[in-house]
């Protein structure tokens, strides 16, 4: 007992010296550690040399990922979502920057969309193409904050909640473009 | 903050309450954690100090040592804007009025800000990029959000606005 309490008070000489956040008594490492966290150069002094430039370095090659991976509905939906998100996005953008740069006004830019007289076909069409980026972004987003909840990660709540999204997207699509 | 290092390092491996609630798992998957220091040098200490010892753990992808702030405040910010989001937008088709207008422009500006930075984070890489570009890229991307806002924001003064542009163009 004695024994393992020098050996502790005295720390692993082999290894080195202590780092500063495991010296001295107790209630000041808890302190410590309370009210610091450890700095990164601190984490990487383990080990100094970059993962990716140490792998350049040996000139090791990259296992091939995205393209034998199988594209399964778990990663199909995640990148439609981001894809989704970014086209949106390009959206709200043009639509801000583009009515500040463009000289017309809106009413302007619509009357000129009309006067092209598109049937009512390409017209709906449309409708539902723009509709259905926005409504698979809103459920496959309800989707992720149930996952944030911490509910649905089984395989298979994946999968049937994932073509749930797919469904309910295309039908809000459609009677959005209906209306 | 160690501590608090080591208590997100464990909710990710047991189904520990986190802020939201348990985590369902199910133990359906590890984050393996390698500790710092050798295993001889913990093992003299006694287990109190055992516990301190292994959570200078370094997570798998060394890009996250870069952020040495805590990204939970973020995350939590982004979640609970996104449930706004979906109030707000039914919300100024109701009740079209400018201040719901306004608040419409900043809540969706943000929400679209956070995703598109998330996605040049992801891909303008470092080690794929280089020092510098990575970071004009995230420069790009605050200037793009803030000139979208000062857009919306001029479009909702001077001209139909949001719920407008949207009903007029469905009215085609």
């Amino acid at each position: 007992m004695a024994a393992a309490l020098r050996l502790a008070a005295k720390g692993c000489w082999a290894a080195g010296p202590r780092p500063a956040v495991l010296q001295g008594p107790l209630v000041t490492q808890w302190t410590r550690a309370v009210f610091t966290s450890p700095s990164v150069a601190a984490l990487k002094s383990q080990s100094a040399e970059d993962y990716w430039a140490k792998n350049k370095r040996l000139r090791r090659p990259v296992s091939p990922h995205l393209t034998i991976y199988k594209p399964q509905i778990t990663s199909m939906l995640s990148i439609t979502h981001r894809g989704t998100g970014l086209a949106l996005s390009a959206l709200v953008s043009g639509l801000g920057i583009g009515m500040v740069v463009l000289p017309g006004s809106y009413p302007h830019y619509l009357a000129m969309i009309q006067a092209m007289q598109f049937g009512g076909g390409i017209i709906m069409g449309a409708k539902f193409l723009i509709a259905l980026p926005f409504m698979f972004h809103l459920c496959n987003g309800v989707r992720h904050l149930v996952w944030d909840l911490g509910y649905g990660f089984t395989l298979r709540a994946l999968y049937k909640s994932g073509y749930l999204v797919v469904a309910v997207s295309v039908v809000l699509a459609a009677i959005a473009a209906a209306m | 903050m160690a501590g608090l290092l080591a208590l997100r390092g464990l909710s990710r491996n047991c189904g520990v309450a986190s802020r939201f609630g348990a985590l369902r798992l199910n133990g359906l998957y590890r984050v393996t954690s390698r500790p710092l220091l050798p295993a001889t040098c913990t093992q003299a200490l006694p287990p109190s100090q055992q516990l301190l010892a292994t959570s200078l753990v370094r997570s798998t992808a060394p890009e996250i040592e870069q952020a040495g702030h805590d990204h939970v405040l973020h995350w939590t910010a982004e979640r609970i804007l996104t449930l706004v989001l979906m109030g707000v937008i039914p919300a100024a088709f109701v009740w079209p009025t400018p201040s719901l207008e306004y608040f419409m422009a900043l809540s969706l500006t943000l929400h679209s800000h956070w995703g598109v930075e998330a996605i040049v984070v992801d891909y303008i890489r470092p080690s794929v990029f280089g020092k510098i570009i990575p970071k004009l890229a995230v420069g790009a991307v605050y200037a793009l959000s803030i000139a979208t806002l000062g857009g919306l924001c001029y479009f909702i003064y001077t001209d139909v606005g949001i719920v407008n542009a949207v009903k007029l163009l469905w009215k085609l």
